[in-house]
């Protein structure tokens, strides 16, 4: 981590890191391709069924994988979005399945071990595709409309508007600390580490006792509505059905390949 | 003569560790006028503002629009009177510019047409137009301001409560916060440190102290009476030096 620690992994895109200030997905997101164009709900559908597809298909087919990994890297090319730095950021869900996976190539299991390393890989492709052609507000607004849990929402509309605030807060007592104790030990960073969490939930929770007054005092009434009123149109209609058929014909040629994949050609 | 716009008397108010916030206010305020409140920091200027929209309950009497402040009347408090609050971030909630300006709207039942309508025209006032689809944890200090400002226009509120609306702010967009502003037709309760902003923008002045209001009168008055413009009384200054 380039930018010291945690708060490196959240530090800007230049910088290597996720990029708070505007994070490297929320800026691809601000395209313009028939892609980003596309509706959010219809990406959504089509991220679903594919992750559905991705979990039902027979684990002795590699042709289907194969598909899906040519579809999604499509998308991402009508997206004008860098494969390489896609790919690479997809590697994240690697360290959630690597024990999964290892155990299954050194338990005598290799094939089941590879089969949930792509799953998990082009699951988190797939979500990335998604985030990455959508900006967060719009997708909020369209799983709403999917009657996903308000509750949820809400949390997940706070995390996003207020993760840059409190890394802001976080940052600003890092350097206070460091001007204060410029070269603490191991034990001394650590102690520094919980008392910097500790403080800074308590600065959130004061902090949303005010987001809370403020919203009161502008008539909140219980629901955070957006004025986002893009309709879902013939264009979103079609493309979400092509991309159906496509799923169901990679289905159909995975069963035609066999578990042999291109090999039984 | 018209009746005051927020008319309050014997308000009082003691946080919950027991600190005397408001002890005894009365204050009116006449529709078009702008006062300015002065005071030391912790001295309840922040606490009367939110006590004004039933935001903190306490005793006192509070009438807002010929409306007694109570229960059943805090929506329509909140419509006619809207806060602006000191930390831009507790008060921009939203993912957007143009969705946090129709928070307002939105809750108050104005269909979303509508309310683009109004949060754009807000927008155009405060000069904050094109920044309508730009997140706010992207925005500048005084851009944020200025989208602070937009989000309590919406509504056409009859008073404005602004608290210290020029802090965090360069010399260049606090001229320009104070001119947009001075412009605004709305009767405006003005929470501020800086004398300047009191002397450009109010009409006469109140000072706080301990949870009361010690003085009232014109600007220069007050800012005179307590040496409100930045110059420490002599002997203190003699007295930093020794």
């Amino acid at each position: 981590m380039r930018a010291g620690g945690v708060l490196g992994t959240l530090a800007s895109p230049e910088q290597g890191g996720l990029g708070v200030h505007g994070f490297t997905l929320e800026h691809w997101a601000q395209g313009t391709s028939p892609l980003h164009r596309l509706h959010a709900i219809a990406k959504i559908a089509a991220t679903m069924s594919l992750l559905l597809s991705l979990s039902l298909a027979d684990p002795a087919y590699p042709v289907f994988y194969l598909g899906c990994f040519i579809l999604l890297m499509a998308g991402a090319a009508v997206a004008k979005l860098p494969l390489g730095r896609l790919l690479l950021r997809s590697l994240l869900v690697a360290p959630f399945v690597a024990g999964v996976v290892v155990v299954n190539l050194f338990g005598g299991d290799p094939a089941r071990g590879l089969t949930i390393f792509w799953r998990a890989y082009l699951s988190a492709c797939a979500a990335t595709l998604l985030l990455a052609t959508t900006p967060f507000p719009t997708l909020l607004h369209a799983l709403d409309r999917l009657r996903v849990p308000y509750f949820f929402l809400t949390v997940v509309h706070f995390l996003y508007r207020y993760l840059s605030v409190v890394y802001e807060q976080a940052k600003s007592m890092r350097r206070a600390r460091q001007c204060r104790a410029p070269q603490p030990d191991r034990r001394g960073l650590w102690e520094a580490a919980a008392a910097t969490v500790g403080s800074l939930f308590l600065r959130s929770h004061h902090r949303a006792e005010r987001v809370h007054r403020a919203m009161l005092a502008r008539g909140f009434r219980g629901r955070v509505m957006s004025l986002e009123t893009a309709r879902f149109g013939g264009w979103d209609w079609t493309l979400l059905l092509v991309f159906f058929a496509l799923l169901g014909l990679l289905q159909f040629a995975s069963q035609v390949f066999g578990p042999e994949g291109f090999s039984a050609l | 003569m018209r009746p005051p716009l927020i008319e309050v008397s014997g308000l009082r108010y003691r946080y919950p560790d027991g600190t005397l916030g408001l002890d005894g206010v009365d204050f009116s305020l006449a529709p078009g006028e702008t006062v300015a409140l002065l005071g030391p920091t912790g001295s309840g200027k922040t606490t009367f503002l939110l006590r004004l929209l039933g935001l903190l309950e306490g005793e006192g009497e509070i009438t807002i629009c010929g409306n007694r402040l109570e229960k059943g009347t805090l929506a329509l408090a909140r419509q006619n009177v809207a806060l602006l609050f000191q930390h831009p971030d507790d008060q921009l909630v939203m993912s957007t510019v143009l969705d946090d300006v129709a928070l307002g709207p939105l809750n108050s039942g104005v269909n979303p047409a509508e309310a683009k309508q109004l949060c754009h025209s807000a927008l155009k006032r405060v000069g904050m137009e094109s920044a309508a689809d730009r997140r706010p944890q992207n925005l500048s200090a005084g851009e944020k301001r200025l989208v602070q400002l937009a989000g309590l226009l919406p509504m056409n509120p009859a008073v404005l409560l602004l608290d210290e609306p020029d802090t965090f702010l360069d010399p260049p967009s606090r001229a320009n916060l104070l001119s947009i502003l001075r412009e605004l037709p709305q009767a405006k309760i003005l929470v501020t440190h800086h004398a300047d902003s009191a002397r450009a923008l109010a009409d006469r002045a109140a000072f706080f102290d301990r949870g009361r209001i010690v003085a009232q009168g014109s600007v220069a008055e007050i800012v005179e009476r307590f040496q409100w413009d930045g110059r420490p009384a002599e002997p203190l200054r003699a007295e930093a030096c020794d």
